[in-house]
């Protein structure tokens, strides 16, 4: 249990994970609007 | 279905480009640091020299440290190479790490050794020496026998048993340049502080025609991967480490031939044993216990110490290679996690540490991610396909710059290769070395990180083929003597 915390309150694994939430809150929450429109772009294609 | 996909897709680009983003940030900086530095390093070392150092009564004792594990075919060379290197006062300790082949008979039978008895001193936790043998006709050579523990518990033997104030480790297979070691102390011995690491640039060896432990002929290796390792050498050891090194955040100084201060490395508790690359381990050691003790101290690297080493011949023992630094570069940052962000490590725990955590280690996952994922991101990604295409060929092309650059560095500063063919092929290759080599290593590397989280930190045996054959093959037989050992 100890390892497993120690694991994650590692500042290295901390960072990674805190880099990716940030980039996915960036993609899947700050640019909704976008998705409509990449669908007919991608569809056109 | 297909929303998610296309947002999934959008979201690892995103990734990808903004780590690219920021280490092409990071290499462009450190780029522009080292043409400057490395530019004027070298004018002050062609001014300067080092040549009185040889006769300078300030110049300190240097023990040489070679750990030695089953290297029967060139342990004999490179110790003799060593005696005659360019130093005034110097000691030379090999420490057979419990070989199971001749390692230890033909050092005894070669220099025709003695049993001896000394007193030894532990002053780092290490298995004891079993036997000493030395010749009192070479008092600057000491062998050491003891049963494996590895290479890190070797390196602390040797350290124990030295007595000078600054050891350098030697890997015994590679070759050193008979001034190397005089350069690697003259910027200890011009610096007011102190200086507890100085290292030097390793260079590969492959194509070139060795003679007694020495580079006689250098030549350009005949094989592509050879090739675009010698390119890759040249980027990382003219504008990586010399770039951290000027920033005062030196992170990475490769154990095949490094200076370091005896009494530092005690008192850090010497190499640690259970790593797989202990010379990344020790310069972050180093770095954590004098900054928590407060203590001034500088670390250096320059680029006239040249080092000569065997680079991989084959894919395969290649990505038994990159594996294990990768690996042991993970155990490292994972280790001294500490120190990434933390103001009191200055700027290797602001900038190096992080960069050389998120990027240089973990970096190569995305990197392999994203390229796995590139067929399906073009057909899922909503960015355009002009854009895809835009992306790659600045990565490829920046990369390519890159090289060149460090290439045409080499050139001016610390040109080895004779030929100008050479520095034409060199020039060439820098583009297959990102484009084709740079995507097969980032795999092995991103598999290194893997055996780090699923647990496999072992020591992956890296063969050596021709280079201590062909040391050997220059070297004379020495006569079957079963009793020397005893």
């Amino acid at each position: 249990m100890r390892k497993a915390w120690l694991f994650l309150t590692n500042r290295v694994i901390l960072g990674m994970v805190l880099f990716l939430a940030l980039m996915a809150a960036w993609e899947f929450r700050v640019r909704p609007e976008y998705f409509p429109q990449t669908l007919v772009e991608t569809d056109s294609r | 279905m297909r929303s998610l996909l296309v947002h999934f897709f959008d979201y690892v680009n995103a990734v990808v480009l903004v780590y690219f983003i920021v280490s092409a940030a990071v290499y462009t900086t450190l780029m522009f640091i080292s043409l400057y530095t490395v530019t004027l390093h070298s004018r002050i070392a062609r001014r300067l020299g080092y040549g009185n150092l040889g006769d300078s009564p300030v110049t300190p004792p240097v023990t040489l440290i070679i750990p030695a594990y089953n290297e029967e075919d060139a342990i004999v060379q490179t110790a003799s190479a060593m005696l005659e290197l360019n130093y005034p006062e110097k000691e030379v300790i090999v420490v057979d790490d419990g070989s199971t082949d001749h390692t230890a008979m033909r050092m005894v039978q070669h220099f025709k050794l003695q049993r001896v008895e000394r007193v030894y001193r532990e002053f780092i936790p290490a298995q004891r020496p079993l036997v000493f043998y030395l010749n009192p006709e070479i008092p600057g050579l000491l062998l050491v026998s003891k049963e494996n523990g590895g290479k890190s518990d070797a390196l602390n033997v040797g350290i124990n048993i030295a007595r000078s104030p600054y050891f350098c480790t030697v890997d015994a297979d590679s070759i050193i340049e008979k001034d190397a070691l005089l350069r690697l102390m003259a910027p200890v011995v011009h610096s007011n502080v102190n200086t507890v690491v100085s290292g030097g640039v390793v260079r590969i060896a492959n194509g070139s025609t060795m003679d007694k432990a020495m580079v006689r002929q250098i030549a350009m290796p005949k094989t592509w991967l050879e090739r675009c390792q010698v390119v890759e050498y040249i980027r990382t050891f003219l504008f990586g480490r010399p770039g951290w090194n000027s920033l005062g955040a030196t992170f990475i100084c490769s154990g095949a031939f490094c200076l370091l201060n005896k009494e530092a490395v005690i008192q850090a508790g010497g190499f640690s044993r259970d790593t797989v690359t202990e010379d990344i381990d020790m310069i972050a050691k180093l770095h954590r216990d004098l900054k928590e003790k407060g203590r001034k101290y500088r670390m250096v690297f320059t680029t006239d110490p040249v080092c000569w080493t065997e680079a991989p011949h084959d894919l395969g023992t290649l990505a038994k290679q990159r594996r294990r630094w990768q690996l042991g570069l993970m155990q490292t940052v994972m280790r001294h996690d500490k120190m990434i962000f933390n103001p009191r490590f200055g700027a290797t725990g602001m900038l190096s540490m992080p960069f050389h955590a998120y990027v240089e280690a973990l970096g190569c996952v995305i990197e392999a991610v994203g390229t796995l994922l590139l067929p399906f991101s073009l057909f899922f990604s909503s960015m355009p396909l002009w854009f895809f295409a835009m992306v790659i060929l600045l990565a490829v092309s920046y990369g390519t710059v890159l090289s060149m650059a460090s290439v045409l560095l080499a050139d001016a500063t610390v040109r080895r290769y004779p030929r100008y063919r050479d520095l034409w092929i060199l020039m060439a290759y820098t583009l297959f070395e990102n484009l084709g080599y740079r995507q097969i290593i980032t795999f092995y590397r991103a598999q290194g990180v893997l055996q780090y989280f699923t647990g496999k930190h072992k020591w992956e045996v890296v063969k050596h083929g021709g280079f201590a054959a062909r040391a050997q093959a220059a070297a004379p037989e020495p006569r079957p003597v079963e009793a020397a050992r005893a």
